[in-house]
């Protein structure tokens, strides 16, 4: 019980904090790119 | 109940399954991933090749590098082979190849999470029995300085008018994948590379300056005004060489590796931008001397996080996908009892049983194609069915066998020297499942 509710207020966080980053990522690339409309490289393997 | 329905019912229950393995496990990726990219944001490329000699210590150092950086086995092959193309030793470059594979701190919080902890500590003791395996061996093999001796057999970037280096990617080109351009044939790592240098030959070929490479002397070059030569390697910060030089706009750069030149072609603004914004000379590169907790506080550095995030997530995106879809339908489908009484018969056979059972973890691992990050919800699945706890963890070791990471290493590095590791590595993995068994597979607690 304690189990599955650890889970459920990790995975919350956990989508909370991809929401923050997905925010940072998108401003962080118009303020700091040109244009911002440029996708990112595909990184290389 | 007709044969659709049935397909259908195991379809959605095996997408089901894998859909609640992502979620059991969401915490731990996310986790995993932002520690990874805070520290490869803070600590530096620059900073650890700093450290990258071939001794104990320079060994260790790279161990540990490795733990806090990205675990995507494709990207930890090509930093290895990177480092080692750079001067880095060769024994310092395959312990960060194990150690960034199997005991980096995004995979451990995932095992952690998903399998247990018993399994995290195993994986992290075990990789550091195969990075004392591969490198006493190597030791062994090649006394003396046969080791260092090792890099005059790796192909140099251009040979008479071969360029053997894919122009596109860095690594090492290979003559079934030739394209003939301007008088020099190039070489290419894959069909899809040397496809995507005939749609624009000119744009790729142009790229390669340097002595000893046509391009610079060719008319093109010549016509190019250059006002100013940039010394330090935009992309890496280290002291560029005369030997990879690109010229671009008005300037000339000047590069430490042909893989930091061909990363700066596939987005000069990436590199160039950042400096510009900030007014710096691209001679600087400030961001590597501030001291981390004031760079904290930067939204630049919190956006290149995030870019190095996503750009972790992408280079595994797949392997995950791939990883998790198994695993689920796995769960799904494979009756445990069947599989269970099949491992404990070979698993019953005296000594030889449990080296079959490690083994059997390398072949799985081989056979899936998924890189570490991916093995894990397959190593859930595998406990589940009562695989033991050395064979699981060799199993996740095996990542580092698949055929296409395989292939970068005969790209990368002298073909004695890639026979030592894999035989090395595999006796190591071996060696260090058996001893987590024995030391951990029966400690109270769970798996």
């Amino acid at each position: 019980m304690h189990l599955q509710l650890f889970e459920v207020v990790a995975n919350i966080l956990a989508v909370v904090v991809l929401i923050a980053i997905a925010a940072v990522h998108v401003y962080g690339r118009r303020r700091f790119e040109e244009g911002g409309s440029r996708p990112d490289p595909e990184p290389q393997r | 109940m007709n044969i659709l329905e049935l397909i259908g019912r195991a379809l959605l229950s095996g997408l089901g399954e894998s859909l609640s393995l992502l979620w059991e496990s969401l915490y731990g990726l996310v986790l995993g991933f932002l520690i990874s990219a805070v520290v490869q944001v803070l600590i530096g490329e620059r900073t650890i090749k700093r450290f990258a000699s071939d001794t104990p210590g320079g060994v260790a150092a790279m161990a540990g590098f490795g733990i806090i950086s990205s675990s995507c086995s494709y990207a930890s092959a090509a930093v290895a082979r990177s480092l080692y193309h750079r001067g880095a030793g060769p024994r310092a470059s395959f312990a960060y190849l194990v150690s960034s594979t199997n005991m980096n701190v995004a995979i451990l919080i995932l095992f952690w999470v998903l399998v247990g902890w018993k399994f995290a500590l195993a994986e992290f003791l075990g990789g550091i029995i195969i990075i004392a395996v591969v490198t006493t061996g190597l030791s062994l093999l090649f006394p003396g300085d046969k080791l260092e001796r090792m890099r005059e057999q790796v192909p140099q970037l251009v040979l008479g008018d071969v360029v053997t280096e894919d122009v596109i990617c860095g690594m090492k080109g290979e003559r079934k994948h030739a394209v003939e351009h301007g008088g020099r044939t190039f070489l290419f790592c894959n069909a899809q590379h040397a496809r995507q240098f005939r749609q624009d030959p000119k744009e790729y070929a142009d790229r390669l300056t340097g002595p000893g490479t046509q391009t610079t002397k060719g008319p093109a070059a010549l016509a190019r005004r250059i006002d100013e030569t940039i010394a330090k390697d935009v992309v890496c910060g280290m002291d560029g060489t005369e030997e990879y030089r690109a010229d671009y706009g008005a300037k000339s750069y000047l590069f430490c590796s042909g893989g930091c030149r061909s990363s700066f072609w596939n987005d000069p603004m990436r590199y160039l931008k950042p400096h510009q914004q900030a007014g710096d000379s691209p001679i600087h590169v400030k961001a590597e001397h501030d001291p981390p907790r004031a760079r904290l506080g930067s939204l630049r550095t919190w956006y290149e996080v995030t870019q190095k995030f996503v750009g972790d997530v992408k280079m595994l995106r797949n392997e995950l996908m791939v990883g998790y879809l198994i695993a689920g339908f796995a769960e799904a489908l494979v009756p445990h009892q069947w599989l269970s009484g099949a491992l404990q018969q070979v698993g019953h056979v005296p000594v030889i049983g449990y080296v079959l059972l490690l083994l059997l973890g390398l072949a799985i691992a081989v056979a899936t194609f998924v890189c570490s990050m991916g093995n894990v919800p397959v190593a859930q699945f595998l406990k589940l069915a009562g695989i033991p706890l050395g064979a699981n963890t060799a199993y996740i070791y095996g990542d580092l066998l698949i055929l296409p990471l395989v292939q970068i290493y005969r790209k990368s590095f002298a073909p004695q020297l890639t026979a030592a590791f894999l035989g090395l590595f595999i006796l190591g993995a071996v060696i260090a499942g058996g001893l987590m068994e024995l030391l951990i597979g029966h400690l109270p607690g769970g798996l």
